[in-house]
């Protein structure tokens, strides 16, 4: 793996692998497709390396429009297909987490899934991405505004559903 | 959600300490919370992506030279089809205004002497004519030739003084002489006409360099075979004088007063007549020894006048000017056809990302 403007791509891949997983396996519940999207993804970092613009934000920013066009590009070809054979993710929680955090943590999985897929995303983009608000507006496609107001919005419907567990 | 609580969520994001309050501390356990639930890719994913990175990497390194992307080919067959049509446009129609501006910029006279013909006729060049025909060379032995020649340059307008000049210098540097002159400078409506008497040796070397003063619009020459008529001038001479010669030796045998008077006036009748035909036969000796050469200068179109120099300079700069404004048609051509081949691939190009980044978000609305 090589490097790039003082920037190693290993350092990068490592860094960011779990968590580009993470979001993507998030957006599409599908542990094979995960897979392939996050090393598309950074497959195309590879080759695309030469068209980053720091100035356009962070090389980890740049990775996740990445990854959130190639998850959602396998959202609409799994759309076009007639049968699915995902392989879901093993969500449950394991016999000893069934404590209190591990309470907490099924609520939050619920209201998670409750949200709107946008207010998910963004959630996701935010937490698990770990971007800032302009790198949020430069990835989901909009003005820093909005994408803001949307945090701002899908945080609260998120802590609403969540109630007091939180 | 406030700035503040934006600014938290960015604090605890980042790593920073947390401050003691509860609003952070309830924003902090949910980032832990969402993180906690989010899928973790296990070892055999991990190892199986690492494989495939490294995999990519190596590929990557295989290949130093990069592949030319598919849109700069796409762009650069464009283009170069753009410019075939180009060329294609510009050469078709290269016949007309074209080829007539170049023979008319090059229509400069090698000061050589064509063969000698006894008699030419008038030679009017056609615009569309690249090279009009020099004038006739020199007499041949034993023959009198009268030559004249009309001369219609063009040049720009603001340098139609200079060059007027010029003739002027050049003409008296062969020897010619200048009846007449006269230059009006009234911008479009400037003309220069001259009247030369020029060494008849020395009009085709004349012609030669007036044509590289300026642009060529017409030329005419003439010569006429006045050999005939100047025998018959110095036969009618000589013929006078020997019936002068005949009457003065009647005069002289003459014994009355009447037949004096008679032969007295027939000498003064024949004398006059004498004179007037000494004054023919130079004329028509000096009309063969001058040709007369009307100039006429008129201003051009103000593009494509000639410099005032002839020679190689002048012809190279001719020929760069051609090529150049060839190029630049071309290039005006092929500007014509990408433009919109180019706005139509961008419109396509916009119209693409944003038909895919709503095909995207109606995705993620399903998921």
């Amino acid at each position: 793996m090589g490097t790039h403007d003082g920037t190693d791509f290993e350092a990068l891949y490592r860094a960011c692998r779990d968590d580009v997983y993470a979001y993507v396996a998030s957006l599409l519940r599908d542990a094979s497709a995960a897979e392939d999207v996050t090393a598309l993804a950074f497959e195309r970092v590879l080759r695309g390396r030469r068209r980053f613009d720091p100035q356009r934000g962070s090389e980890r920013a740049w990775l996740f429009g990445i990854a959130r066009n190639a998850a959602l590009d396998e959202l609409r070809r799994r759309a076009r297909r007639t049968t699915l054979d995902r392989e879901p993710i093993d969500d449950a929680p394991l016999p000893d987490e069934l404590d209190e955090l591990a309470e907490r943590r099924l609520v939050v999985r619920a209201a998670l899934r409750e949200l709107p897929p946008r207010d998910r995303e963004i959630v996701l983009l935010k937490f698990i991405g770990r971007l800032s608000s302009s790198e949020l507006a430069r990835v989901i496609g909009t003005s820093e505004t909005s994408a803001t107001t949307r945090l701002s919005r899908a945080l609260t419907r998120l802590r609403e559903a969540c109630g007091v567990t939180v | 959600m406030s700035p503040s609580e934006l600014e938290a969520l960015d604090r605890i994001l980042s790593g920073e300490p947390l401050e003691p309050d509860e609003l952070e501390l309830e924003l902090a356990a949910l980032v832990a919370s969402v993180r906690a639930h989010a899928p973790a890719p296990d070892d055999e994913t991990a190892l199986r992506l690492d494989e495939r990175i490294a995999a990519a990497g190596t590929r990557r390194r295989r290949r130093p030279t990069r592949r030319p992307n598919r849109r700069w080919w796409g762009a650069g067959a464009v283009t170069a089809v753009a410019g075939l049509i180009a060329a294609a446009i510009v050469l078709g129609g290269g016949s007309t205004g074209g080829a007539s501006r170049t023979e008319t910029g090059s229509a400069a006279f090698a000061p050589t002497n064509a063969p000698s013909v006894a008699a030419t006729p008038a030679v009017t060049p056609a615009p569309s004519a690249p090279t009009p025909s020099p004038p006739a060379g020199p007499a041949p032995a034993n023959r009198l030739q009268q030559r004249t020649a009309t001369l219609t340059l063009a040049t720009r307008a603001s340098s139609l003084g200079s060059v007027a000049n010029q003739i002027i210098a050049d003409s008296e540097q062969l020897g010619a002489i200048v009846q007449s002159s006269n230059v009006a400078q009234q911008g479009r409506a400037s003309l220069a006409t001259f009247t030369l008497d020029a060494p008849s040796g020395s009009l085709s070397e004349l012609i030669a360099r007036l044509s590289g003063l300026a642009q060529v619009q017409s030329l005419t020459t003439n010569t006429q075979d006045i050999t005939d008529a100047y025998g018959a001038a110095t036969d009618r001479l000589a013929a006078s004088r020997r019936e002068r010669d005949a009457l003065f030796a009647a005069l002289a045998r003459a014994t009355t007063s009447n037949q004096t008077q008679s032969l007295k006036d027939q000498i003064d009748a024949l004398t006059g007549r004498i004179a007037a035909d000494e004054r023919a036969v130079a004329t028509l000796r000096s009309d063969s020894r001058t040709a007369s050469v009307q100039i006429t200068l008129q201003p051009t179109n103000g593009s494509a006048a000639a410099p005032p120099h002839p020679g190689r300079l002048r012809r190279a700069v001719d020929t760069a000017g051609d090529v150049l404004s060839v190029m630049a048609a071309a290039a005006i051509v092929a500007l014509a056809v990408i433009g919109p081949l180019a706005l139509l691939a961008l419109i396509a190009w916009g119209a693409t990302r944003v038909g895919r980044r709503r095909a995207r978000d109606r995705a993620l609305e399903r998921a």
